[in-house]
């Protein structure tokens, strides 16, 4: 492997004008640390970021950083002086290595004291492997090896292999949201759209025993130590929520239970999350799934919160979601079958269109503001981190 | 922990698993090598196997094989006995309270092999209808599987009549699932064909099980190999197992016979404790067997009541874990006439020789505590 780097493209942050530093330093950092058991070295540039690896272990450092945020890919680069016939020989060592007959050359410049425009670089390149490569040819259009090469001031870096990143933004760059974490599909796919936006997530989960089950936590855990995968740590408190639920069974007819219900779980996401310092909410909702997630439903339930809640997979459909969540591998966990405080209500005719005057006529008839203020003073915090 | 779901499992007796252990570590050999060590394994193996037969009173005409579980002991009836004799005839009897791992192997043995199947009603007690058991019958039947004591409810089954009014037809062999049955109530083991049992419901290991047959029975195995267990059976014995499935059996049996009394006044003592509980309803009757009790809640939800006692430290069982997608109801106790509400919502207690009267009087207090504090939601 010697030689051998891997280049970090940058994602959307490239955009990001004098915030530029702050960004790369962020997404050095997450990077640092998602791969400190690989005993990789890594360099930070303007342009890129480098990492040099000490072992033979590229499959396994390629897969970890295709799971972090703010990286739009990933390429396998060689170095190479800055001289002209050593970038011919590497040029040609790693067409010959790959058994390439026909490629492309695509030469950027970013040194301009460089002899030769990227176009006379392309041609010398191209010219000197076809003298040398038996029956190679030059394809433009699709060619069996495209070698990029990128002339820095300090060196060449040439490479024929590109791995997609996750896009998006570092974490931690865009800020901390609270989320409302059921355990069923969608709030960790929400989870994940959230931190691939570099936003860190910590969770909420509302919990009613004995109507729900203890099980349920060991649910969460095993969710959430799949999207450590993203965010190497992530806190999850649970909010006692039996006696609140049992209040509203009592109080509220039924067909306005599940609303209220929301209305009780937003209320308490906003303290926790103004405790928590969180600048949002968040929840997995998607327009028009259920009862509870119509706009009418979403219009009343928000209506008890001055927070933004935001909401990723509000325009999904529900089989892209199940995608998502097959694909972080969180699909499996989410479908054992537990009771939670979303799925014990189940109204015959929830209201779909509910009316706000009616909700507080019947949150009148208790008081549920000391029962939201013993419910957020009796969180119970768990962490959740990768091992390494 | 107040651990009142012997039926689902105990713990393995220190008699049991030490002798696991011992045979694990200083027997380790395989019973079918021929060196020394081997032998000295296989003696074990034998010792274990003719040691259960003579504590169950049926040396002399049956042979026994381990199996790894009741379940598998269950498949090896329920399927080897028709492939051996479907000559004979295509109908088989069993009972509508039977565990899942009689039904749903005859229904294999129906669907897919072509196999009759006809299905004893069971009485309001939770046994079987002799009667109607008795009108079933036939020639051509040449199989029937009917379980000593049912797992939900501790019916006994009336064991004795049904191999009497099976005895009559030759061509018909008679299976017990004794699962719950075995060390718990006193039997004639001499009256069955075949039974099955599970160690580790009497305080041996998991993972072990037994059939005892009529060493006239034939069978086509399920499992075929190095045609160890009389070829019936192949795979490596477990000896460790077999031999604390042995000493566990000696345990449990010396403890039935100690404790009998005392079990029965401790399921006398339930009831009158369940009896005061005005939104309950007792499932089994006092003819049944004294470990299983089974109540169904009238106004509450049962998944939700075993949640609480769980959290409370308290381990009793319903019919299944709950479940969002629609709630499962008993189908034991759908077969005995119950409610929609009590299929859907049972309870079931069932205690051992080391449970205490203050541990049911705790279970009780915080039974009565849990149905008069949770919201019928």
């Amino acid at each position: 492997m010697n030689d051998s780097y891997l280049m970090v493209h940058y994602g959307e942050l490239s955009t990001k004008g004098d915030n530029r530093k702050l960004f790369i330093r962020c997404l050095h950092q997450n990077i640092r640390r998602a791969l400190k058991k690989y005993e990789v070295e890594t360099k930070s540039t303007r342009d890129h970021i480098y990492i040099y690896l000490v072992k033979d272990n590229l499959d396994e450092v390629v897969s970890r950083l295709q799971d972090i945020s703010g990286i739009q890919k990933i390429s396998l680069v060689e170095k190479s002086p800055l001289e002209l016939d050593k970038l011919k020989e590497k040029a040609l060592e790693m067409i010959k290595r790959e058994n390439i007959k026909t490629f492309k050359v695509d030469s950027h410049k970013s040194e301009r004291a460089f002899a030769l425009s990227s176009y006379e670089l392309n041609c010398t390149i191209g010219d000197y492997i076809l003298d040398n490569v038996n029956g190679s040819k030059v394809d433009l259009h699709n060619p069996e090896g495209k070698l990029k090469i990128l002339i820095t001031d300090e060196a060449a870096y040439l490479s024929l292999h590109n791995y997609p990143g996750l896009g998006g933004y570092p974490l931690g760059m865009n800020g901390k949201v609270t989320l409302m974490l059921s355990g069923g599909i969608d709030s960790p796919v929400a989870a994940y759209s959230l931190i691939r936006r570099g936003i860190k997530v910590e969770c909420l989960h509302f919990a009613s025993p004995p109507y729900t089950s203890a099980s349920v936590i060991d649910k969460l855990q095993d969710i959430l130590k799949e999207l450590n995968e993203f965010q190497m740590d992530i806190k999850l408190q649970i909010v006692p929520f039996t006696k609140l639920q049992e209040e509203i069974y009592e109080c509220v007819p039924e067909p306005y239970c599940i609303t209220i219900m929301r209305r009780m779980m937003v209320r308490i996401a906003t303290e926790v999350a103004k405790r928590n310092k969180s600048l949002a909410i968040a929840t997995g909702e998607s327009i028009g799934q259920v009862a509870s997630q119509t706009l009418e439903s979403v219009q009343v339930i928000n209506e008890v919160t001055n927070f933004p809640i935001l909401r990723p997979l509000a325009t999904m459909d529900k089989l892209s979601i199940i995608d998502i969540s097959k694909k972080i591998n969180t699909y499996e966990i989410s479908i054992r079958p537990y009771e939670d405080c979303c799925t014990i209500f189940k109204p015959r005719r929830p209201k779909t269109k509910p009316r706000l005057d009616e909700c507080k006529k019947y949150e009148e008839k208790f008081d549920y503001a000391s029962l939201i203020e013993e419910a957020v003073d009796n969180l119970e915090t768990i962490y959740i981190a990768s091992e390494d | 922990m107040i651990y009142l779901d012997y039926c689902a499992t105990s713990a393995p007796f220190e008699s049991a698993l030490e002798a696991y252990t011992n045979v694990n570590k200083f027997h380790f050999g395989n019973p079918s090598s021929l060196h020394f060590y081997g032998y000295e394994s296989k003696k074990l193996l034998e010792e274990a196997r003719t040691g259960i037969l003579s504590l169950l009173n049926v040396s002399k005409e049956d042979n026994l094989i381990f199996t790894s579980s009741a379940t598998e002991a269950n498949n090896l009836v329920l399927k080897g006995i028709p492939f051996k004799y479907k000559n004979r005839g295509n109908r088989i009897i069993t009972s509508k309270g039977e565990h899942p791992s009689i039904l749903n192997p005859l229904l294999q043995m129906k669907d897919l092999f072509g196999f009759k199947v006809d299905y004893v009603p069971l009485k309001e007690d939770g046994e079987i209808d002799l009667d109607a058991f008795s009108s079933l019958m036939g020639d051509d039947v040449i199989l029937v599987s009917i379980m000593g004591v049912n797992n939900e409810t501790g019916a006994i089954n009336p064991l004795s009549s049904i191999s009497r009014i099976a005895k009559k037809y030759p061509k018909c062999f008679f299976h017990s699932d004794l699962t719950q049955a075995i060390g718990k109530i006193d039997l004639d083991y001499s009256m069955f064909d075949m039974f099955s049992f599970s160690s580790h419901k009497i305080g041996g290991v998991k993972g072990s099980g037994c059939l005892v047959y009529k060493k006239k029975v034939q069978f086509v195995s399920l499992l075929s190999g190095g045609e160890q267990e009389y070829g019936l059976r192949s795979g490596t014995n477990d000896v460790a197992s077999s031999y604390a499935t042995y000493v566990a059996l000696k345990t449990t049996m010396s403890l039935l016979k100690e404790k009998k009394g005392h079990i029965v006044e401790l399921r006398d003592y339930l009831y009158s404790k369940l009896e005061e509980i005005p939104s309950i309803s007792i499932n089994s009757t006092k003819r049944g067997s004294p470990f299983v009790t089974s109540i169904s809640l009238e106004k509450n939800k049962a998944s939700v009541i075993v949640e609480g006692l769980s959290n409370k430290g308290i381990c009793v069982s319903s019919v299944s874990a709950c479940s969002s997608k629609g709630e499962p109801a008993s189908y034991v106790l759908e077969a005995m006439g119950k409610t929609s509400k009590q299929a859907h919502n049972p309870i079931r207690i069932s205690i051992s020789f080391s449970t205490t009267k203050e541990e049911l009087d705790t279970f009780i207090l915080e039974l009565t505590a849990l149905l008069k504090e949770t919201k019928n939601i």
